[in-house]
């Protein structure tokens, strides 16, 4: 997963489940030296609550995109936040 | 090397078979001398030895944050591993068994569930702690808050413990104290009339006794 671009990111999970695990692995594909540019705020909810867990990411252009952690695929996750990551790719390569 | 490495093979093949005959070697899923087994016995030594287990989400750290933790949690009382979630779970499964790694083990409880197996998808890491000794547990957790770890549940005495469940140890007094307390209070209020009953009948039995000697003390006297 391509996290140069993030510049925040919203993550709400209960402690266990597919929910979970989506954003388990989303939070484990940031790296550590990249933690201080990228804002993560991080909820964990309780399984008696009734909120809905969600992936929310702001990129550098100001776009928010989301997944919902229910339904998605770890794949389709990567895949969503590549998709613009890449765009971003080549309007910097553009730049240069 | 090479010669290092036979000489290496030779002693390893050597010891095995000094330590175990062949009647008594483990029959174990994965083989004897795999990483997969060792974790598996390491895992289960965790599960078996410690009684205050923490689950935790495990983001990689940077180098020195990860040894800051680990030295403080270990001051804390605590030990910190970083588990594979994976053999972890197969762990968890067959933890009935006497021995988790066997091929019995496999075969008795493959699909076998323990509720603490849903807390590791993803990368996790546990804590733990030999003694039911919430404040420990209550320090571990306030250095864990500190960093990007996050704590999903407990393993207290065998039977799974949620978040809310672990805020809540770490309030509690520590056995003794708690044993301390009711003692106190044992004492203190219905305590004389417990005490009282408690020695009623060795009081009783002194008593008859001493009678007794005095009766045959008597004609003595006389």
């Amino acid at each position: 997963m391509i996290t140069k671009y993030f510049t925040s990111a919203i993550v709400r999970m209960p402690p266990a489940g597919h929910a979970a695990k989506l954003a388990r692995v989303f939070l484990a594909q940031i790296p550590p030296r990249q933690r201080t540019d990228i804002d993560v705020q991080f909820k964990l909810l309780n399984p008696t609550e009734t909120a809905v867990p969600e992936i929310k990411v702001k990129f550098k252009d100001g776009t928010l995109l989301d997944v919902d952690p229910l339904t998605t695929s770890t794949r389709e996750m990567v895949e969503t936040f590549d998709r613009h990551s890449r765009k971003l790719q080549v309007e910097d390569a553009l730049k240069e | 090397m090479a010669w290092l490495r036979r000489v290496f093979n030779g002693l390893r093949s050597y010891s095995v078979a000094a330590a175990a005959p062949e009647s008594v070697v483990r029959q174990t899923l994965k083989p004897l001398d795999s990483r997969k087994t060792y974790l598996v016995d390491q895992y289960t030594h965790l599960l078996r030895s410690n009684a205050v287990m923490l689950i935790l989400h495990n983001p990689t750290l940077l180098k020195a944050e990860n040894q800051q933790l680990r030295n403080d949690i270990r001051k804390a009382g605590g030990t910190l591993t970083v588990v594979r979630s994976r053999v972890f779970k197969a762990t968890l499964r067959g933890i009935d068994h006497a021995d988790p790694a066997s091929v019995e083990a496999h075969k008795e409880f493959a699909r076998a569930k323990n509720p603490l197996m849903d807390l590791f998808d993803g990368p996790s890491a546990v804590v733990t702690i030999p003694n039911l000794d919430p404040k420990a547990v209550d320090k571990v957790v306030s250095l864990i808050d500190k960093t990007r770890m996050v704590v999903l549940g407990g393993r207290v005495d065998g039977s799974q413990i949620s978040v809310s469940q672990v805020q809540n140890l770490r309030k509690m007094p520590s056995l003794e104290e708690l044993r301390a307390q009711l003692a106190g209070v044992l004492t203190v209020l219905g305590g004389a009339g417990l005490v009282n009953t408690l020695q009623a009948s060795s009081n009783m039995l002194y008593l008859t006794l001493d009678q007794h000697r005095k009766t045959l003390e008597e004609p003595e006297n006389k």
